[in-house]
C-alpha cells in the first residue's frame, strides 16, 4: 500500500495540478485574465482598502499575483514564490523562500502587501514573528487568516501572542487585515 | 485532466483530486492520516461501521477492509471531513455525543481549522492539542488521541483528512 506522508515530497505533481494549485492560491489571476476581454477587475474590500489607504504608489506585492493593482494607479514590484507566475506576468520576480528571506532589491521605504500568502500558511508563531521582523522595514500590509498560523486559536488571539514577541507596531484593521510598521 | 483509468470512480472530493494529481500515483494510495484510521478500525473486524464522511476513493478502499453498513445496522461510526463540519466547540460536543450515544466504537477526525469559537463553560489549556483532547474527553471520557500530526503540508491534505484523530472503544 502506498502511504503518502507529505504532499510536497510524495512524488512529482502533474503539470495540470501545479497550475490548478497556483490558481487556487491566487484567485486574482483568472479575474485579471478576464479583463483582456473588457471585463472590469472586480475589486474586493481589501483591494478598496489598499487603494484608499496606501498613499505611496510604489508598492511591492508578494505572492498573490498582485500585478492587477497596476491598473489602479500603483507601480508594482511583483514577487512570487511559484515560477508558473512567469507564464502570466513575465516581469515578476521569483523567490522560493519568502517566509525566511527578504530580497535585498526591495526598496526599504516601499509598502509591502501580501494577501493570503501560501508561504505563511501553517507556520508556527515563532516563524511568523521571524517573517514579520525580517520583512517589515516601512509598512507591511498583511491580509491573511490568523488561525492558519499554528497556535491555539480557540484560546488566544494571534495578535496578542505576536505582540509579546516583537517590538513592531501592529494594527488590526480587520480580523484578516494587519498593518505592521516599525515602532517609533 | 485526470487519467481515464479512474473515470469509474467519484473524483469529486478534494482528497481524491490531490492524490490523483501525483505522477506516481498508485491505486491503493492513502494518506498517512488515513492509515492511522484504517489501523484503528481494522482492530474491530466484527463491527459494522456507519460512514459519515465523503464517499470517494478512500471510501472504496475502506469498504474492502471493514464492513460499512447503514446507520440503523451499525455499532460503530467513522466520522471526519464534511461529516463533522462544525464551527464551535459547543456544536462539536453536541454532535459527537449524539453520534456515539448508541455505539461501541468510533473514529473521529477533526479539522481544527474549521472550529473558530470556544463556547463551552470551561477554560482550555494553552496548547491546541491539549484543548482538543479535553473537548473530546468532555464528549466521552473514552476518547483517546490516536496520533498527533505536527506537520501540515501546504493547504492540501488538511482538507482531505484532519490532523487530530481520535478513537473511542467501550
Amino acid at each position: 500500500m502506498q502511504i503518502i506522508k507529505s504532499y510536497s515530497t510524495a512524488g512529482s505533481l502533474s503539470r495540470t495540478q501545479q497550475f490548478r494549485l497556483f490558481h487556487i492560491a491566487r484567485p486574482s489571476v483568472s479575474l485579471w485574465r478576464k479583463t483582456r476581454f473588457g471585463s472590469a477587475f472586480p475589486l474586493d474590500d481589501i483591494d478598496i482598502w489598499i487603494i484608499d489607504n496606501i498613499s505611496n504608489k510604489n508598492i511591492t506585492v508578494v505572492d498573490f499575483a498582485g500585478w492587477y493593482l497596476q491598473d489602479f494607479g500603483f507601480n508594482t514590484t511583483c514577487i512570487e514564490s511559484d515560477i508558473i507566475a512567469k507564464q502570466y506576468y513575465h516581469d515578476c520576480l521569483i523567490e522560493s523562500d519568502i517566509a525566511e528571506h527578504r530580497p535585498a532589491y526591495i526598496n526599504d521605504s516601499d509598502p509591502i502587501i501580501l494577501r493570503h500568502p501560501v508561504s505563511l500558511k501553517y507556520k508556527n508563531v515563532n516563524d511568523f514573528v521571524h517573517f514579520l521582523n525580517t520583512w517589515t522595514k516601512s509598512l507591511l500590509v498583511l491580509n491573511f487568516i490568523p488561525k492558519l498560523i499554528l497556535h491555539n486559536h480557540l484560546k488566544f488571539k494571534l495578535i496578542d501572542l505576536v505582540k509579546q514577541k516583537t517590538n513592531l507596531h501592529i494594527q488590526e484593521v480587520l480580523p484578516t487585515l494587519w498593518k505592521v510598521s516599525i515602532n517609533g | 485532466m485526470i487519467s481515464e483509468r479512474h473515470n469509474n470512480l467519484d473524483l469529486g472530493t478534494w482528497r481524491d483530486r490531490q492524490v490523483l494529481s501525483f505522477n506516481e500515483y498508485k491505486q491503493d494510495a492513502i494518506l498517512e492520516q488515513e492509515k492511522v484510521m484504517l489501523d484503528f478500525v481494522s482492530q474491530f473486524p466484527d463491527v459494522h461501521w456507519s460512514w459519515r464522511a465523503e464517499k470517494g476513493l478512500f471510501y472504496d478502499i475502506c469498504r474492502k477492509q471493514v464492513t460499512i453498513d447503514k446507520q440503523a445496522n451499525s455499532n460503530g461510526v467513522i466520522v471526519f471531513g464534511n461529516g463533522i463540519a462544525v464551527t464551535s466547540t459547543g456544536t462539536l460536543v453536541r454532535r459527537i455525543r449524539n453520534l456515539v450515544q448508541n455505539i461501541s466504537v468510533a473514529y473521529v477526525g477533526i479539522n481544527r481549522f474549521a472550529i473558530s469559537e470556544h463556547n463551552l463553560d470551561f477554560k482550555l489549556p494553552d496548547s491546541i492539542e491539549q484543548s482538543l483532547d479535553l473537548i473530546m474527553k468532555y464528549c466521552n471520557p473514552g476518547f483517546k488521541r490516536l496520533h498527533t500530526f505536527d506537520r501540515v503540508d501546504g493547504d492540501h491534505m488538511i482538507f482531505a483528512h484532519p490532523m487530530d484523530c481520535y478513537g473511542l472503544c467501550r
